[in-house]
């Protein structure tokens, strides 16, 4: 897709990828947008416009990192985003999936004990993930904040602790998707099912998008701050 | 997954009986001349189907309590021109009875497997693959495997990922999910929300 420029109009950049809808209103922006441009838009609603950019093109094009310059923007804007969109899933991303599991399990003609299974294991994986955005923000986060505030290093914690640990939380997502489509008995009502596939695959690539910025954006910022600080 | 097995001393009869089975029906048909050899052997299904010229009780319960299968059914192959009543098996037919009998004996057992679960067949995993699988899916790691069923850390490596390969899945709870649904884990022992 191509990449969004200050100079694009925001109502056509929004019909033509109905992906990045979640993802503005994460900056506060709402629908109702008339004929603004994305540069008008970030005036009207005060956030940095490159930064702006920076996440919708991430969301469009999965190797637009390479062309950002970080220096734009400050490593406390992406950890605002991030928080917010870790608030997007707690509160509505990771219910509705839930929401549409239980009415699966209900739709079951007769007992599907795969169901309930995908169910559990559907649980276990949100525990995962919520428990894995809260380390996130209780240790990682603060630890930036602290960084930018006390301008120091600190002696038994870098960023580099933090690394390595989101394969985990994406592959389940992938096996919950491979349980249905090729492993459990379809005795259940496959609207439903479908519904589930969806909102999954939606999901799934909001969160993929998610650990990209925070591998490519927000890992290399912290670093590159790091090296400019002693201890 | 069905299979049949026949444990005869005859290699005639095993042979021809295979015959008129494939001549009807789509399943595997293994051929042991002993109970020992059957025996030694593990066919893995779950629901196996044994054709027997054997009637003491003892081999019986025996062939019964193989642990590779789930679900046995023993058919006893006598040599007498009528039918005979034995307790012990499930059923039982004449060699010197007519190919279609023999398609009426095995069809509603087939069938009754079919009705029973909703399984969906295995997705080819190997009697081998199955046994590492379901030590993963109970939590073990790979050296507790390993040591378990007396391979090399390496080995049991290469088959999780077949496994992973075969299935396309990766993650542990993902496996232990598949493995319950299939049968693969035993769950009357174990709760399965404990293992996800």
């Amino acid at each position: 897709m191509s990449i969004i420029k200050a100079t694009d109009v925001f109502a056509e950049v929004i019909e033509s990828n109905t992906q990045l809808l979640p993802v503005i209103n994460r900056f506060n922006i709402s629908l109702g947008l008339d004929n603004q441009t994305v540069e008008e838009i970030c005036k009207k609603v005060d956030i940095n416009l490159n930064f702006f950019l920076a996440i919708l093109n991430t969301y469009q094009n999965p190797n637009y990192f390479h062309k950002l310059n970080p220096n734009d923007y400050s490593i406390l804007e992406v950890v605002n985003y991030l928080k917010k969109t870790h608030a997007y899933y707690i509160n509505y991303a990771l219910p509705k999936l839930e929401k549409i599991l239980q009415t699966l399990n209900v739709s079951c003609q007769v007992h599907n004990g795969a169901v309930k299974l995908i169910h559990t294991f559907y649980q276990k994986y949100k525990e995962e993930l919520i428990a894995h955005i809260e380390d996130e923000e209780s240790r990682v986060f603060t630890y930036i904040g602290r960084l930018v505030e006390t301008q120091k290093k600190e002696s038994d914690f870098s960023i580099l602790t933090f690394e390595k640990e989101h394969t985990n939380v994406e592959e389940k997502i992938n096996d919950l998707k491979t349980l249905i489509v090729r492993h459990i008995p379809p005795t259940y009502n496959q609207n439903v099912a479908n519904d589930f596939l969806i909102e999954l695959s939606r999901f799934e690539k909001d969160i993929s998008d998610h650990a990209r910025i925070e591998d490519n954006l927000l890992i290399p910022m912290v670093k590159h701050i790091e090296n400019t600080l002693s201890v | 997954m069905k299979k049949i097995v026949i444990i005869h001393s005859s290699s005639i009869i095993c042979r021809g009986l295979t015959d008129v089975i494939k001549g009807y029906f789509n399943v595997d048909v293994f051929v042991f001349p002993s109970v020992e050899e059957f025996i030694s052997r593990k066919v893995d299904a779950r629901k196996l189907i044994v054709f027997t010229e054997h009637a003491e009780n003892i081999i019986i319960s025996q062939i019964r309590n193989q642990d590779a299968a789930k679900e046995v059914v023993i058919i006893q192959l006598h040599n007498k021109s009528e039918s005979i009543e034995n307790t012990c098996f499930d059923s039982s037919i004449s060699i010197w009875a007519e190919p279609a009998d023999f398609y009426n004996i095995i069809h509603p057992q087939l069938a009754a497997a079919e009705t029973h679960s909703n399984e969906i067949e295995n997705s080819n995993l190997t009697i081998r693959e199955k046994d590492v699988l379901r030590e993963v899916s109970t939590g073990l790691t790979n050296k507790e495997i390993a040591e378990k069923l007396h391979i090399s850390i390496h080995t049991v490596i290469s088959h999780r990922k077949n496994i992973t390969a075969k299935l396309g899945i990766k993650s542990i709870s993902g496996l232990t999910v598949y493995a319950i649904i299939n049968n693969i884990v035993d769950t009357n022992s174990i709760d399965p929300n404990s293992l996800i």
